[in-house]
This record gives structure tokens, sequence and C-alpha cells, in this order.
């Protein structure tokens, strides 16, 4: 008999070791132990020097140093072995890898809320004839030394991340850091953020654009968002910060303290946290920041708004956090609520942490998956809370946890409110549907859908996805056109203006000039929910836009973009439409906001002075100029 | 070339009127955009019978015809001294407080200067060397501009950028902005070591922790400083609204590593002594972009890198983008030297009740702010009690009016809402349709222009006034009122060459040191 040896199976993850806070933070958090995690990138077979991957390739050049450093080999068989190289500041070699562990896991808490591969954004290629062609790229690339600056950001033109370092020198007046070096590629909390920015870019959506108040603090805010909860997903990281705490346990100050500390590092990563709470300078202690409704319809700069939904966010986190440890505290009081003198337990201590990195994973999960649900342009706060929502609804039918509810409450004491929205009872925040007597022409699409999305090769290379999902789009936007019997009905749910005999002043053409909307992107979407409940979606996204004078009464004003659109959810197996999410682009209200909103845009000081001409730059480098708080 | 005067309204006060009656005369030049100032006080002692003070004399850079204009200008003060100037202040190293003394060089050696004042951090003892810093961070930046060539060549934001910060840089008298017609290549630099060298001349470096100054032979006048702030925190803020004290120093340190990394090795500058410890990594792990090749890992460096050649991915390389950060710290040095003004208040007639003209040059905030902790005792005073600056300001009558009216040299807590006199007036040395042209769309800010024409009820004084000041539409000032401020005003046309008609040579306002 032939001997027969079973098959090795392949490892899930690549264990990495790297920082759990930066380094260079000399406050308390040094005093708070190992500051060592290991990070759980998922497995890649033939993972290059560099490290060079699937998914991201780590490039280490210096310009300002003029100088390389060594790419790393993550798969030589000592450092596999070791978990990577020890964390060490003073080697770049570890830099990089701290900086792929932590890229990866935020690409695969995200491939694993969305239900798909992610996808970076096209290249946009200009040939000599000047017409534009968008290539696939597939690896984002990640500079660790680019800059020396207390920054780091993503340029949307390059794929790229750069992040910067800088020294601090000793007998410099005002020189408040002990010395040594800052390295913003060490900060899980930094990498996390501008990755996050990189794959928010990569949906295709025109999330940049300035068309209202919510527009560029909403991208901020989603990208801190997710560092911030990924980094409490760590139970290693809570464990320590919750043994210290005495008296109260459920009291939410530890971690609200803790999520700002972490980001407090650079300056501008801790602005985004500033409306959780903040060092009461009566009694120092910390103290979380009462929620006031009022003052969301007061702020209108991006960074104060972001802030607002940095904390919305958070108070559901605590709330959800606090319900799932009742009965832990209530078990380890005995009912009194009150624990014994001296050391907690660390069985309690670990249980606490656990629980704590459970609830994180999964506001992550909620608020990721809430964008396949947003609408493809101009989204305000309220549109996110909606879309937060429908998508729970949608993955986790019975919420015996009350997510849905903790989320509702936090965003209602923050103020904020959908617009359109008769009240916050769960139904009424859910998109709506389409009466069933409508869905013939989804069920049509539907069913073309269900034929791409069964082809194995989607799911298996993305460059062929990517290519299969480019044909696809295009197909869509002729099939639409092609249809003129249903075009009517379709168009009144969908909001877009689809009769050539009645458009709205100022509509452009899109996609060569051949339709009047363009399908920005069509994704597949497969899903599965705690109670094992199999979701197989489509994710269509449609927009359209109009060019419409700035001041309508005066025809020198300047033209400004108007967009509108609707996203689109289709269920794959029963083959309707499921959800729509509709901004029509005929809408006068919203347009007249967006009018009012550019107008008061002002903008005063030198910078403006000698930089207001400077659009085209802004276009391309929007996250710089956030970043560096212009 | 010799103006031809046209004096309209009431003729500068004749000196023997001067000293008949104590008051003292503030000229501002109408050059361009840009100050230059002159003061004339009574004099009791000496064989003179006035005290002239000159405070900057600048243009802004690409003024058309600068070099004219200041020439007239310089020559009028020429005649209206007698070639005699008592007393020059150069309040700080910027184009337009100070591109006089290069530009009307030959005129300026012809006067006799008796002192010049400078503010203290101008003085070379100074132990943090705020001038030899500018001088490197300027140079740097210089270079940093220069290196952003290649990339504004193909990509034309790049080049919008490059050109704007040329723009801010030209602040300094940047040689690659050349005011056309100018002799030779002259800085900001050049026209403050011609003053602090000038022989024949006694420099003094002004403190404001140091006692009142006078002015030699004129009774009753004090001069307090009160700026450049000597805290540190203080002389580093700029803008009112910058987010959070900790991103500021945060990114100040980061600058050092940046100039670092554009200063050669080996000079004697703190850039280029720091140079080696601003490298990451120590030197082992650093390979230098010429030796890529020999590298063991050449191969990546070429497929992902690619020095030579066009490589597939070229359009992903980073070369210049570490230079972004330029345009934000050329105006921080801006900012920065701007508070560094000195800002003198005069005080006139007794001390603790008299008028003051308060002359603040360009100060930012960090300057302004430093103002609330000022006082001086008087020596040999009679009453044990201190004059602070906060009781100055509620004295001013005569406000010359920071950076041309923008909206960040004016604080107004703690600043311009304490100017609450009856005959406070304001002088601001702005030509708007100039600073239009350069792209500064608020200057006069608004909103400061409102709350000044409030406080002085309407005398505000420009450079870019037609001729008399225009009568404001709502009037709160009754018609004598208004004909007495004017009847202190004188204002001179002139033509100069290279302008069409006659141009306003200056406007000038008399303050008698008691009553109206």
């Amino acid at each position: 008999m032939k001997s027969f040896s079973a098959p090795i199976p392949k490892p899930p993850f690549r264990r990495l070791r790297g920082y759990a806070f930066d380094p260079s933070i000399s406050t308390q958090l040094e005093t708070m132990g190992i500051n060592e995690i290991v990070y759980k990138a998922p497995w890649e077979d033939g993972l290059q020097p560099g490290p060079v991957g699937e998914y991201v390739e780590v490039v280490d050049y210096d310009p300002p140093s003029g100088c390389f450093y060594a790419p790393v080999d993550l798969s030589n068989p000592h450092l596999i072995a070791q978990d990577g190289l020890a964390p060490s500041v003073g080697n770049p070699q570890f830099h990089q890898q701290m900086v792929y562990a932590v890229a990866m896991t935020t690409i695969r808490n995200f491939e694993q809320a969305l239900g798909r591969r992610v996808m970076w954004r096209s290249h946009s290629v200009e040939s000599s004839y000047g017409d534009k062609t968008e290539e696939f790229v597939q690896r984002l690339r990640i500079y660790p030394h680019a800059l020396r600056e207390a920054n780091a950001f993503y340029n949307p033109k390059k794929k790229a991340l750069l992040f910067g370092y800088f020294t601090a020198t000793p007998g410099q007046p005002g020189a408040h850091l002990a010395g040594g070096t800052v390295f913003s590629c060490l900060s899980h909390d930094i990498i996390a953020h501008e990755t996050t920015h990189a794959i928010l870019d990569g949906f295709q959506r025109r999330f940049i654009e300035n068309t209202g108040p919510d527009a560029l603090a909403f991208h901020e805010a989603f990208s801190d968002i997710v560092a911030l909860f990924q980094h409490f997903s760590f139970p290693e990281v809570l464990k320590h910060q919750i043994a210290r705490t005495r008296g109260d346990l459920g009291a939410p100050n530890m971690l609200g303290q803790l999520a700002q500390e972490f980001g407090v590092a650079i300056g501008n990563y801790g602005a985004l946290r500033d409306a959780i709470g903040k060092v009461n300078p009566q009694s120092g202690a910390w103290e979380p920041l009462k929620p006031n409704p009022a003052e969301f319809l007061r702020v209108t700069e991006p960074h104060a708004r972001g802030a607002i939904l940095v904390a919305a966010v958070f108070d559901a986190f605590i709330a959800i956090y606090k319900s799932r440890i009742a009965d832990l505290l209530r078990i380890a009081t005995g009912g009194t609520g009150v624990l014994p003198n001296g050391a907690i337990h660390p069985d309690l201590v670990n249980r606490l942490a656990l629980e704590a990195s459970r609830a994180a994973q999964h506001v992550l999960m909620m608020c990721i998956r809430a964008l396949d649900y947003c609408p493809p342009v101009a989204m305000t706060f309220g549109d996110y809370l909606r879309a937060l929502i429908t998508a729970d609804m949608d993955l986790v039918p019975y919420d015996d946890r009350g997510y849905r509810v903790a989320m509702i409450e936090a965003f209602r004491k923050r103020g904020i409110y959908p617009d359109d929205v008769r009240n916050l009872a769960m139904e009424s925040l859910c998109w709506p549907s389409a009466p069933k007597e409508e869905s013939g022409f989804f069920e049509r699409i539907s069913r073309e859908m269900r034929y791409v999305a069964n082809r194995r090769k989607m799911f298996y290379d993305r460059e062929s996805t990517y290519n299969e999902m480019l044909r696809y789009r295009i197909r869509l936007e002729n099939y639409i056109t092609s249809n003129r019997a249903d075009l009517g009905r379709f168009a009144q749910l969908t909001g877009l203006a689809l009769d050539p005999q009645n458009l709205p002043e100022g509509l452009q053409p899109c996609s060569d000039g051949r339709h009047i909307f363009e399908v920005g992107a069509v994704y597949p979407a497969q899903r599965v929910g705690p109670d094992g409940n199999l979701l197989n979606q489509m994710v269509v996204t449609i927009s359209q836009y109009r060019k419409v004078r700035l001041d309508p009464a005066d025809a020198k004003s300047p033209l400004i973009p108007f967009r509108g659109g609707c996203t689109l959810i289709l269920d794959l197996d029963t083959l309707r439409l499921q959800y729509r999410v509709v901004k029509p682009v005929t809408d006068e209200v919203r347009l007249q906001k967006q009018r009012e909103y550019m107008l008061e845009s002002v903008q005063g000081g030198l910078r403006a002075a000698y930089f207001a001409p400077f659009k085209d730059k802004t276009l391309s480098q929007p996250f710089a100029l956030l970043h560096r708080g212009a | 070339m010799r103006p031809n005067e046209e004096e309209r309204f009431n003729p500068a006060a004749k000196p023997a009127e001067m000293a008949a009656r104590a008051q003292v005369r503030v000229r501002m030049y109408c050059q361009g955009l840009g100050d230059c100032f002159l003061l004339t006080f009574p004099r009791q002692g000496g064989q003179r019978a006035e005290f002239h003070v000159l405070i900057d004399c600048g243009v802004i850079s690409g003024t058309q015809n600068a070099r004219n204009l200041t020439h007239a200008v310089v020559q009028h003060i020429h005649e209206t001294t007698q070639g005699h100037l008592d007393l020059v202040v150069a309040t700080h190293e910027h184009w337009d407080h100070v591109s006089g003394f290069n530009q009307a060089r030959d005129l300026f050696n012809s006067f006799k200067i008796d002192r010049i004042w400078l503010g203290w951090t101008e003085d070379p003892k100074d132990s943090w060397n705020i001038v030899k810093d500018r001088a490197a961070k300027l140079e740097a930046l210089r270079q940093a501009t220069e290196r952003m060539s290649p990339q504004a060549a193909l990509d034309k934001a790049v080049r919008t950028q490059q050109n704007s910060i040329r723009e801010v840089l030209s602040f300094f008298g940047d040689s690659l902005a050349l005011d056309a017609g100018e002799p030779g290549r002259r800085t900001t630099r050049d026209a403050v070591n011609y003053l602090s060298g000038r022989s024949g001349s006694e420099v003094t470096y002004c403190y404001p922790s140091k006692p009142p100054l006078g002015l030699d032979g004129v009774e009753d006048v004090r001069v307090y400083v009160f700026g450049p702030p000597e805290n540190v925190d203080l002389l580093r803020m700029n803008d009112p609204t910058r987010a959070g004290k900790t991103y500021e120093l945060a990114a100040n340190s980061g600058e050092d590593s940046f100039y670092a990394a554009l200063s050669p090795a080996g000079l004697d500058t703190r850039y280029s002594r720091i140079k080696d410890l601003t490298y990451p990594f120590e030197e082992m792990y650093r390979i230098q972009e010429e030796r890529t090749r020999e590298a063991r890992d050449a191969k990546f460096f070429e497929t992902y890198y690619n020095f030579e050649g066009k490589a597939a991915n070229s359009w992903r390389r980073i070369d210049a983008d570490w230079l972004d950060v330029t345009s934000e710290l050329a105006l921080n040095l801006d900012s920065d030297t701007n508070n560094t003004s000195l800002v003198l208040a005069f005080e006139l007639g007794k001390p603790g009740s008299g008028k003051v003209l308060l002359f603040a040059a360009d100060a930012q905030v960090g300057n302004w702010l430093s103002w609330k902790d000022l006082s001086w005792k008087l020596p040999g005073a009679q009453s044990s009690a201190a004059i602070t600056a906060h009781q100055l300001l509620e004295r001013t009558v005569l406000y010359k009016v920071g950076h041309h009216g923008s909206h960040n040299a004016t604080l107004s807590e703690l600043g311009l809402d304490l100017m609450n006199r009856d005959d406070l007036v304001a002088m601001i040395p702005v030509d708007q349709a100039k600073a239009e042209d350069k792209g500064w769309e608020e200057m006069p800010f608004g909103p400061l222009l409102e709350v000044l024409r409030e406080k002085t009820k309407g005398r505000i004084l420009r450079i870019d006034d037609p001729g008399k000041p225009a009568r404001p539409e709502l009037m709160r000032l009754s018609e004598a009122q208004w004909d007495e401020f004017v009847g202190k005003l004188g204002i001179a046309e002139a033509a100069i060459e290279g302008e069409t008609g006659l141009k306003k040579l200056y406007v000038e306002y008399t303050i008698p040191f008691d009553g109206n």
C-alpha cells in the first residue's frame, strides 16, 4: 500500500511583532508594561522582500536623507519562527515589518466586513490623444520614511502612503520631546488611519469633494474611527489599563482617556478625539465631555465636526461595552457594584479586556459595513447613521445586545439627525426598498449580476475582478439606457434624471459622452451573519452631475459641480432590489444648501492669501492640507 | 528729481509754531504698500528746533517703479529734515519695511543719522541667535524651492506652489524676485546691516524689560518698548486660530530635521552642526542613492524605484514630495519675523496721563499677548505705581495698524478692545489695489476695518485715499468735529518720474500734546 502524507494546511496568519503604542510618547503609557503585541497579518504565499505582497509594496526610500534602507525579507524562516523581527526603533527593517503588519490587519478587517477583496483606486493615464484610461493598481505603495515632518498622508495620485519622521534636537528653545526621533510609521493609529484613506479612495467614490461640512469631515473621522477601534480590538492593549483602574469598572473614563492618549502623539490625530473628553483643569482627572446637540448645528470646521462623529461612535461603543460586562460586574461584586479592596482578580481583568476588545471589533465591523449602504455622493452624517442601521439590520436580524439602539442613541445625543426622516425608530431610519410589483427591472439586472458573481474568476484574482467589474459597469450603463420601456419607473425609484425630454439644468454627460449618468462601481458582497445567515448581494452606485452657477442670479458667478445619484443593493438570491439610497440630482433644496455652504466658506489668513489660487494642488493633495492644519 | 509740491490744505506747521505749542506731526509717506513714517517732535534743548524720527522705509517687492517712488520719498525726507535724522527705527526684517535703505542707499548715505533703534532680536549678543537661524532657514528654504524645479517642469500645480513660495520669500528681498532696475541683488539683511553698521550712528537694541527710552532734547516724551517679546513661546506664537499648542510645538521641533536635510555638512550653522543627529538611523543602515547599484538589493531598488530611465512605476516616485512642507515653513518664517517686530509706544506729556502713539509694526499674536505682563517704573517718579502696557493702550490716540490691516496683526481682546478714546485715529499703510494684484483678497480685513471705523468714528487715514479722507456716510461726528479733524491734516502731491500725473506723496496728522 502506498503511503500517504497528509497535506500541511496553510497558516491563516503571519504573526508579526509590533509596538502597541507609539514608543516615542513619553507619557504614562510607558509605565504600562510591555509595549509589544503580535499582529496577525493574513498569510501570503511567496511574500517578497520589501515586503512586497499581493496588496502592498513597502519601498523604503528616504529622500531627505538621500538614501535607501534594505528591504526586509519576512519569508526568511528565521523570521517566521520568531514572529518577525523584535521591535526596535533603530532598525529600519522592523519599521517595514510594522507598517506591513498594521496595513494588512486593516485590509483584513475591511475584507471581513465588506465581504470582498480590497481594491485600490485605479491610475488615470492620459494617452497622447488626450483620452484617459484607468489602469488597475495591484499594490498600495508604502514609504515608511518619506518626509521630515510630524505628519503622514495618503497621496491619491501616487496611490502611496508617505510617513514622516523627525528628530527633536537638544538645546532648542521650546522643544518638549525628550530627544530622539519620532516616527509616524511606528504608530498603529497613524498607519491604520492612512491605510483607511487609501481603501476608501478605492471605492471610486467622490468622498473628497468639498460640497458640504460633512464631506471632508467624514473621510477624516471615519479613518480615525477605524484606527481607534482596530487598536482597541487587541485585548492586551486594554489589560494593563483595566488592571490599573480602581473603583467603578464600568466607567468609560479609562477607555476614553486611552483613546485620546493614543492620538496625542503628533497632535492632529489627537484633535479628532477631543470631543470624547478632556482633563478637568481643577481636578486633574480626565472626564468625558457632555454631548451637546446644539454644537453640531454650529460647528462647520471639518476637524471639529469630525470629532463629534468620532465621539458619537465612541459613546455607542461604551454603551455596548457596559451592557456586555453587566453580568460580569454583578458576579464579581456580588451585586453591590463595588469591588473589594486590593488588586482586581486577573481573571476578571482578562474577561473585561476581552469583552471590550470584542465590542470594539463589532463596532469596527458595523462602521465599515455601513460604507456600502451610503449614497455615492454628498454624504452627510445623518446618511451615515441610516447606513449603519440598515447594514446592521441586514446582517444581524436579532440585535439582542442592543447595538443599533446604542448607535441611534449616541447620534441623537450629539444632535446628528438624518434629513427627511420622521423619527429615529429603526424602521424609519432603514433605507427604503422597492415595492414588489416594481421589481421586474431589478430582477433582470440581478440575474445578470448573479451570473457574473458566480464565476470563479471574480474572487480569485484581483486584477481579473477589477477588469470584470469594469466591463460590467459599461454593460450596465448600456443596459439601462437601452431599456426605454422601464426607464421611467427606474428613474423614479432611483431618483436619477433619465428622461431626455426633461433634463435638469446643467446636466452633464458622463462616460465618454454616451450617457447622462455614470455607473461608478459594481461590487459583489458575500457575508455571513452571526446567526449563520448568508448574504449574497451586489452593490451598485450610479451618479450624475450638473454644472450650475454658484449664484443663480448672477450670470458671471463661477460654475460649481452639483452631484446626485443612488446606491442600489441587490439581493442575488431573491433577485430583488433590497435597498435604494437616493440623492436626486434634481433636489433643489439640497442644491441651495450646497450653494450656501460654498459661499460661506471664507478662508482668511496668510495661507489663503498666498495659496488661494492653489486649487489644483488642493484636489490632488487634500489630505496633506487637512493634516497640516491649514 | 525735485518733487513739485502742492500743498492743498493747512500747510505743515513751521518749526517756530511747533515749539510754541507742543505737538507732534506724524507723516505717513505714500510710496506704495509699505511703511514709512516720519515723526517730528518739538525740541527744547540744542541747536535744532525739531527732532525727527523715521520709522521704517520700504515698499512691497514687485511694486512698479519702486526705485523712483522710494527716491522721491527719501528726497523729501531729506528736505524736511535738512539731511539730519535724529533717530531711525527699523522694526523688522521685511522688504516692505526696509527696502528703502537699499533702493535709496545713495540718498541715505548723505544723511546724518544720530541714533538707530532695532529690536533686541537683532542683537549679535542674543544667545538665541534668532538672526543667524533666520538666515540659515531662509537659505534652506530657497534651496528647497529650487529643488522643486524638476517636478515643477512636469506638474503645473507644483509650479504654482513654487511661485507662491517665491512670493513669500520675496519679503526677505529674495534674489529671485528682482525689482526692475534694481542695481545688484540686495536682501533685507543687507538693509539692516547697513543701519547697524553705519559709522557715526549709535545703535540701541530695544528690550521691553528695560526702562522706557527718551529722545534727546525732547521734553515730555517717553518711548516704551512693547515688543519683541522676551518669552520664546510668545515669540513663536503667530496664529490665534492654530489648534492646540502641542501640535505647534511638535511641529516646531520637527522643523530642525527638515532644515538640516537641506544644509550641507561642515558649515558653521546650527543646521549643519546637527545634520548628523537628524539622520533617523545609524550609518550602517543607510544605502546612499549613488551606491544602490552595488548594494545587495540592487535589483529591488531597480524594480521599484529605478533611478535611471523610465520605469513603469516612475509615477509613484516621491523625490520632491518631502519639499511640500516648504510652503508651510515659508509662511512660518514670515510670521515669526513679523512677530519679532519692534513695537513702540510714544507717550506725550506727563507720564501716566498723556496721549500715546502706538506703532505696532507687523506684530502678530504672541507679540501682542506679551504686552499684558509689561510694566515700567519711572526713575524718580513720585508715585510707586507702575505704568502698564494696557494702560498705555487705553490712552492711544494714534494707532499705526499692523501689517496693512490684515487679520492676524491686530489683536481684538487685549488689544484693539482697549483703545477706547474718543479722539482715536488710525493710520493704515495699505494700498488695496496693490494688495489685490498680489492676490491678497482681504487686505485690509473687512471686519477689522469695521471695528476701526467705529472706534475712530471714521477717522482713518490710508495710503490709497485719493486725497482728503472721505467723510463717512454714517456720521458719528458733527460736521464741526469732522472739519476740525481734517484741519489737522496735511496732504501733499508730487510729480514723480515714471508716474503719470500727480501722485499723493504723504498724508500727515498733527497731534497736540494737550487738549485738542
